[in-house]
């Protein structure tokens, strides 16, 4: 730890005078840098050169000449989705639904991390946290057939149904039934994700200060004001960080997800056709990776370009979410 | 001191860190081994490959193999990668599936149609006749060798549960009446059971199909393009005189034969009879995903397959359900009585070998495929392992694989040919029958556009739009799903022609008319 903290002690008191350059920042502090070559490396070569192969979507891509041996066609490979009819139903569905989980994944994960914080005996705790990450370990393959145990006709869900009600027709047909699907996406995504995505609230908890609980019990606050007026308005540049970040891949549908719940049910598609399941149905037949890169490229930019507003308006607001 | 060591601790493990970063992008190590050809297979190396290679070597044409077997699942993945990047590949497995289509668009594979025809390699020339060899083209090259045994795709039947079908007086199914008074037997009697099992993706699949042949022999032939279509040829099938998609109002058939005006056989009754039978599937038939294991899981009473698995079926339902008998429905009429011309055939493999343009070992390894295709003996040590041990001969055409014997080689990969067919003994007397008769050449009736491939690259995008649109209702319509399957038809087409059905109609149309125009000239 020795390392850090002369570092941090150097460079506060050259900041107070002058900025260093980049080239004096790295000469000081050259064991920090060295020790980010592999993750700028990993960047460079996994996200920064493969930018270069965008202009696959801007040519009518033939495997025998190449990338860059390929005819332009411009924006062609764009035009087959913007001039099919269901291109807003789709995008709608694709942000609708990740608007939906971002909301509820995040208050769900929030709620289970103020929950974990709050128990106290160590054993107990150690236990659900494990209970609650485990389904994030598990494939939306394996998820799809759970759910099927759970919400097919003859699944958990309906027997509850059926046993409380006592009458066979109010049993609910999930699989032809697109209106509920929302939720019950929503309900998996929460189950799948929220445990793992508590992690890092459960670490900005641990974080704060302990003397800031103890001054509030002298003062005679609750436990549930502690919740409400400590722990959650200290969470807060945590939840907008974590936030803007989703945001990034607002139009991307989650396709393992999707696909794996509804496959190739036709009826479900009115409320969970997304644009990547909406791209493999029109192009299994003939695949065109021209046309696949148009879409993935136009869900980039404009992810991109929600993240940018968003980390603005974090900006004006409070300063200290905002990712830059 | 301890300082230092945190140092050095850290930076090893950013060292590390960055090698694990770079060595993704090392090169492959090349297939490449001086003589031997290089073949890529689908499948996992059948157990006792070893012996058989060394009984090759002991016996074959002095060609070395170097087979790598690859997955099905990575497959597509692999062949895309290592071919596109001109690896040293000789002999690979392709399918229309696979990339098949792309590449011999593409040129990625060695046309082989003046190689066979040279008469350096008699014994596979006469694999198949010309008539095969000449419909199994792709845009005008024969880019890959089939593999096929017979030129249908399996015999369509229903397998049912005897044992039910005679517990309710039913006894041995024969025509859609039974089946369906076997339905409601089931309905009535067995609550706890589906009396018909059916996958997502296929639905009815090859239930109510429409009449192939009767309509070829009408000039008539169904393919898919955008959707599924009908295209009307004048009389001596030479040139297109409509092309009309399915669901379509009446008045769009007027230059179609009278009985077939009204659209019906066209696909439109059959769509009614889902929506009726809808009723025998359970009610997530949409999102089955293991249909054939709910029936030898004994939840369903019958399921749709062909008479490929019937082994399988059986050995599986017996293990299951040792009480089980099992019932085959064999659905085509015209199949069933195993009449002659009762199939419709395109004369195309499904499954092909291919030679990459980038091979400089063209002609060893066509000597290898004669090899092949030169003798039973031959063609057997590949198919079925080393005799004697992995298996025995029964009479001229039967093999019988004794205990504990476990060589299974994927046969449509590379030897399925019509001229050496063993069936295993363990077929019953019936099941075997079919299976001789489908291998009958006699049993088929050639489409009068046998040959031909639609390529659709310069419709891409007209393409994409309408197999979007169609995709919405297919699922949905072949499961029965939709209470007014016509109407819904009728919307599909109308969106479709908005969306550029019209392009694909006029290209498909140009391209048949060149089709057949090569073909007569």
């Amino acid at each position: 730890m020795s390392v850090f903290k002369a570092v941090r002690k150097k460079d506060g008191g050259a900041a107070a005078v002058k900025k260093p350059t980049l080239v004096q920042d790295i000469r000081r502090n050259k064991w920090l840098y060295l020790m980010c070559v592999p993750a700028i490396l990993f960047f460079i070569i996994f996200s920064y050169i493969p930018m270069a192969g965008l202009y696959i979507a801007f040519v009518n891509y033939k495997p025998s000449t190449g990338i860059w041996g390929s005819a332009f066609v411009g924006l062609k490979n764009f035009e087959f989705f913007f001039t099919s009819k269901d291109w807003i139903t789709i995008t709608t569905n694709t942000l609708f639904l990740n608007v939906l989980f971002i909301a509820s994944s995040t208050i769900a994960s929030v709620a289970i991390a103020i929950m974990l914080s709050e128990i106290k005996n160590k054993w107990v705790k150690k236990i659900t946290q494990s209970v609650v990450i485990l389904p994030h370990f598990m494939s939306w393959t394996i998820v799809a057939l759970f759910s099927v145990a759970l919400i097919a006709s003859d699944g958990l869900f309906n027997r509850i149904i059926v046993g409380l009600t006592n009458d066979p027709n109010k049993a609910i047909a999930f699989y032809n039934t697109p209106g509920v699907w929302p939720v019950l996406l929503v309900f998996f995504k929460v189950w799948q994700g929220a445990g793992f995505g508590s992690i890092v609230y459960l670490a900005t908890i641990t974080g704060i200060d302990q003397e800031i609980y103890e001054a509030a019990a002298v003062e005679g606050a609750s436990r549930w004001q502690c919740i409400t007026r400590i722990t959650l308005p200290l969470l807060k540049n945590t939840i907008i960080m974590l936030t803007i970040m989703s945001v990034g891949k607002i139009f991307y549908g989650d396709f393992g997800m999707i696909y794996a719940l509804v496959g190739n049910n036709s009826l479900l598609y009115p409320t969970t056709d997304v644009i990547d399941t909406y791209l493999l149905r029109s192009l299994q037949e003939n695949t065109n990776m021209g046309m696949t890169a148009a879409i993935g490229l136009v869900q980039s930019l404009l992810g991109f370009i929600l993240v940018i507003v968003s980390n603005k308006i974090a900006n004006k607001f409070s300063p200290d979410a905002a990712l830059f | 001191m301890k300082r230092n060591l945190f140092k050095i601790v850290a930076l090893a493990a950013a060292l590390v860190l960055a090698i694990g970063c770079l060595s993704g992008c090392g090169g492959g190590d090349s297939a490449s081994s001086g003589d031997a050809i290089n073949v890529i297979l689908m499948g996992s190396e059948p157990t006792g490959w070893s012996d058989v290679m060394a009984k090759y070597d002991e016996i074959g044409p002095g060609v070395k193999l170097n087979v790598e077997w690859v997955a099905q699942g990575d497959m597509k993945d692999k062949l895309n990668l290592r071919l596109t990047a001109g690896e040293d590949y000789d002999l690979v497995f392709d399918a229309p599936f696979l990339k098949m289509k792309d590449f011999a668009a593409d040129g990625i594979y060695t046309p082989l149609e003046d190689y066979i025809s040279s008469g350096d390699y008699p014994n596979l020339q006469k694999a198949y006749t010309d008539e095969v060899w000449k419909a199994n083209y792709y845009y005008g090259h024969l880019y890959g060798i089939p593999n096929m045994r017979t030129y249908g795709n399996g015999i369509d039947c229903v397998y049912y549960r005897q044992d039910l079908a005679d517990k309710y007086g039913i006894g041995q199914i024969d025509s859609y009446d039974q089946l369906q008074d076997f339905f409601e037997a089931i309905l009535a009697n067995e609550p706890a059971m589906i009396p018909l099992g059916v996958g997502s993706t296929r639905g009815f699949y090859s239930m109510f199909a429409q009449d192939g042949v009767g309509m070829a022999k009408d000039h008539i032939v169904r393919m898919s393009a955008g959707g599924f279509c009908h295209v009307l040829l004048n009389d001596t099938d030479t040139e297109v005189v409509d092309i009309v998609y399915e669901g379509s109002e009446p008045e769009a058939y007027a230059k179609f034969p009278e009985k077939y005006r009204d659209g019906q056989l066209f696909g439109q009754e059959r769509f009614q009879k889902l929506t009726e039978w809808r009723k025998y599937l359970e009610t997530d038939s949409l999102n089955q995903k293991d249909d054939q294991s709910i029936f030898k899981g004994g939840k369903a009473a019958a399921i749709i397959n062909n008479l490929d698995a019937y082994e399988q079926m059986q050995s599986d339902l017996k293990n299951s359900m040792p009480d089980a008998q099992l019932g085959t429905f064999v659905i085509p009429e015209a199949v069933r009585n195993k009449e002659p011309e009762a199939r419709l055939t395109n004369l195309q493999g499904n499954n092909f070998i291919c030679i990459p343009a980038t091979s400089k070992k063209v002609d060893k390894t066509l000597t290898f495929l004669d090899w092949l295709m030169s003798s039973q003996e031959n063609h057997d040590l590949f198919e079925l392992g080393i005799e004697g041990k992995d298996w025995t001969a029964v009479g001229d055409d039967q093999y019988s694989i004794p205990d504990g014997a476990q060589y299974t080689f994927p046969g449509y990969v590379l030897t399925w040919n019509p001229n050496f067919v063993r069936f295993s003994d363990e077929l019953p007397p019936d099941i075997l029958e079919y299976k001789k008769y489908d291998l009958e050449e006699s049993a088929y009736y050639p489409s009068p556009l046998a040959g031909f491939i639609f390529d659709t690259s310069n419709i891409q995008t007209e393409m994409t739009k309408v197999n979007a649109i169609v995709s919405e209702n297919a699922t949905a319509l072949e499961h029965g799903a939709l209470p007014d399957p016509i109407a819904v038809l009728r919307q599909t087409n109308a969106e479709a022609e908005q969306n550029g059905r019209e392009v694909i109609r006029e290209e498909l149309k140009n391209q048949i008319n060149e089709f057949l125009a090569d073909k007569n000239s």
